[in-house]
């Protein structure tokens, strides 16, 4: 019983934490173009997200579940958003550079290894 | 504004059907960006339907005129 309260409380906050969100993004938006968005459109539009949340929930799930995965890769948001091929694109751009920025940093590291290698063949140079 | 991760990390688990299904950091972020998205296109839609019909204030009714095409979209 508490268990399904605290459920309930939970979903509740996370539900309000939404709400605020799109609010502020429909007030900088109202901002930029001169307009004022009514509290009904804020409220339908966190319902809105809060559902398509929920279905892109069990989606991942089962698109990682099909790769044989406990753990959603974002892959699995590639194959999401699949049918909007703006949104794709945009997506698969993220990826690669987040990819890119990791290869960079892996770069530096070795980089870094090679060199402690370097002081050690002079160290025992010095030792000969 | 953007959606925190933290927001998009706790939503998704409670709605897990398995309890074991876990998720990867850039995920998260990918998923924030396409809520982030989804969001601003709404909103700039019916933001353009107010415009078209000549009002200052976007209402329901402005809303529910592009909410069939918005949801074919995304």
């Amino acid at each position: 019983m508490a268990d399904e309260e605290d459920h309930l409380n939970k979903r509740q906050t996370l539900k309000a934490a939404i709400h605020f969100t799109v609010g502020r993004v429909c007030e900088e938006i109202g901002a930029e173009q001169d307009l004022t968005f009514s509290r009904h459109v804020i409220a339908t539009l966190s319902e809105l997200t809060s559902r398509q949340l929920q279905t892109y929930a069990t989606d991942l799930e089962a698109f990682a579940g099909h790769a044989k995965r406990t753990v959603i890769a974002p892959d699995d948001v590639k194959l999401l958003v699949r049918r909007n091929p703006q949104m794709s694109a945009h997506i698969k751009a993220l990826i690669e550079t987040t990819e890119e920025e990791k290869g960079a940093k892996k770069k530096k590291k070795k980089k870094t290894k090679d060199s402690e290698g370097k002081s050690m063949d002079v160290d025992i140079e010095t030792i000969d | 504004m953007q959606f925190s991760e933290k927001l998009i990390h706790e939503f998704l688990k409670l709605h897990f059907e398995n309890s074991k299904t876990k998720i990867n950091v850039e995920a998260i972020k990918l998923i924030a960006e396409v809520m982030q998205l989804v969001v601003k296109e709404g909103a700039l839609r019916a933001a353009h339907q107010a415009k078209v019909e000549g009002s200052d204030t976007v209402t329901v009714e402005h809303l529910e005129k592009i909410l069939a095409q918005l949801l074919l979209d995304i």
